[in-house]
């Protein structure tokens, strides 16, 4: 009976109802996203006229799991479509269809950035919009008595679940003594020197100086990506996490050098329908005066 | 659990591929279901979602795009190592080649195909890598002196294109950090050093 019980109130979760604007804000969020980063890596395609010696390490499976099969034509084609397929995502044309070929798109060209070292391109901004995007496009069709909510909430809960993974995956691969200051300071001062940052003073190698502040960043980094989950169920929680979220970024930009490129995805977490009430409200008290006295004047 | 999965390293890329595929399968179901069919369809989707996920992430071993997310996460070491590739113009002088002339790929993925693979392959493939690298510095000197970029991602939004996961210093700050002559030679530098 419990067990029955549980399973609904995990039903009621998923299936509770969502403002559409949020839904749209997030299909957008998702596909500007998208479009941003193919615009940004515009060669992409030629990734396939590499140097047979450096292609042959790919390996054949690796290359069938993405349907890297294709002659670099057909690639750029494909390509092309992408960006189509993103735009009329973007503006909500033919959503079902363009969500889509835009999601699977992304899978396929996703990896194109790393295949000569992994096939795992995570962290290099296409992860969530693959995945968001085609779970907007099975949420869309008519007759949704529950309405697109559940596929907002899952793709929150992937979002959510970088920053979880992340600092697990601290806590597995390095222990507790990831935490420590020593590794902190090698982590600030080594990536300071590998990314050609050491010539001129930086914030990371000044910090590096103070064990304590060391320690500090690494304890409060950690509590915060294990926590970061917690936004899916205390909706007020995310007037604290998501601005923290973006000052992690900008200070992990500063600090390590390594750019988020899906930091403007946290505003997924928006409540749109609530900032849409108020601008329109804003809007209706700006203006509601203005036409009385436009009134008064055409009267006198 | 990972030397459990070597005997069948290579069917595991399919395994991942059908991981994807079912995934849009359940989802594409979800258009074809009915009233309480359809509860039962997006239930199994994201039943299967968290489940595929968590896996990934806890056991850490991605399966792209459910991934595992890790990120600095081993414990750093004390002694760091770089490739530099280095052209060298008609007249025998210097000049380090920024890691910008080879975009799409950012350091990170070159750098480690440098590591792993380079002195993998045959001297014959070296020689066409190395020939490579020249034409793409090559090209990113002329585009530099041309039109102040130095690689291809910012054709369209110049300084709004998405920065690289790592972001590395320039190293073609000036048109004096380039040489006014084409490159003629590559040289391949090694360097290791302590934090």
């Amino acid at each position: 009976m419990r067990l029955l019980e549980l399973r609904e109130r995990v039903a009621t979760f998923w299936l509770a109802p969502e403002h559409a604007s949020n839904v749209i804000a997030a299909r957008i969020l998702l596909a500007a996203s998208g479009l941003w980063l193919i615009l940004s890596r515009h060669d992409l395609p030629g990734v396939l006229s590499l140097p047979k010696a450096i292609l042959a390490t790919i390996p054949m499976q690796q290359r069938v799991r993405f349907l890297i099969l294709m002659p670099v034509g057909i690639e750029r084609v494909l390509w092309v479509a992408l960006h189509i397929a993103l735009l009329a995502a973007l503006f909500g044309i033919w959503s079902r269809w363009s969500c889509l070929a835009a999601g699977l798109l992304l899978y396929h060209f996703g990896p194109f950035e790393t295949i000569i070292w992994t096939p795992n391109p995570y962290l290099r901004g296409v992860t969530i919009p693959c995945l968001g995007l085609l779970i907007i496009s099975f949420a869309t069709s008519s007759g949704d008595s529950a309405g697109p909510g559940w596929a907002l909430r899952l793709t929150q809960l992937l979002f959510a679940e970088i920053y979880f993974f992340a600092g697990y995956s601290k806590l597995f691969a390095g222990g507790l003594a990831w935490l420590g200051a020593n590794n902190m300071q090698h982590y600030l001062t080594g990536l300071d020197q590998f990314l050609g940052f050491s010539a001129a003073p930086t914030v990371g190698h000044w910090l590096a100086q103070f064990p304590l502040v060391c320690s500090t960043i690494a304890v409060i980094g950690l509590v915060f990506e294990l926590a970061f989950p917690l936004v899916l169920f205390f909706r007020r929680l995310r007037w604290i996490f998501i601005p923290m979220a973006f000052f992690f970024h900008v200070a992990n930009w500063l600090v390590f050098h390594i750019f988020f490129q899906n930091a403007f995805l946290l505003l997924m977490f928006v409540n749109w329908e609530w900032v849409l009430a108020r601008v329109v409200y804003a809007r209706y008290h700006r203006r509601g005066p203005k036409k009385e006295i436009e009134w008064v004047n055409s009267s006198g | 659990m990972r030397s459990f999965l070597q005997p069948f390293a290579g069917a595991k890329e399919l395994i991942r591929l059908g991981a994807f595929l079912l995934f849009v399968a359940l989802g594409v179901s979800i258009w074809y279901a009915t009233g309480p069919a359809r509860r039962g369809a997006i239930l199994r989707l994201i039943a299967y979602v968290v489940a595929i996920t968590v896996l990934v992430g806890f056991t850490q071993i991605e399966s792209w795009p459910f991934t595992n997310w890790a990120l600095v996460h081993t414990i750093s070491r004390a002694k760091m190592n770089r490739w530099e590739l280095i052209g060298v113009d008609g007249a025998g002088r210097r000049f380090e080649i920024d890691p910008q002339a080879i975009q799409p790929f950012g350091m990170e993925e070159f750098d480690t195909w440098m590591r792993r693979d380079f002195f993998r392959v045959d001297a014959g493939g070296r020689l066409e890598v190395a020939r490579w690298i020249i034409d793409r510095a090559e090209e990113a000197r002329e585009r530099y002196l041309k039109r102040g970029r130095i690689g291809t991602d910012g054709w369209l939004l110049s300084e709004a294109a998405a920065p690289h996961h790592f972001t590395r210093g320039l190293v073609w700050r000036s048109p004096r950090d380039v040489p006014s002559d084409r490159f003629v030679r590559l040289e391949i530098w090694f360097s290791e050093w302590d934090v």
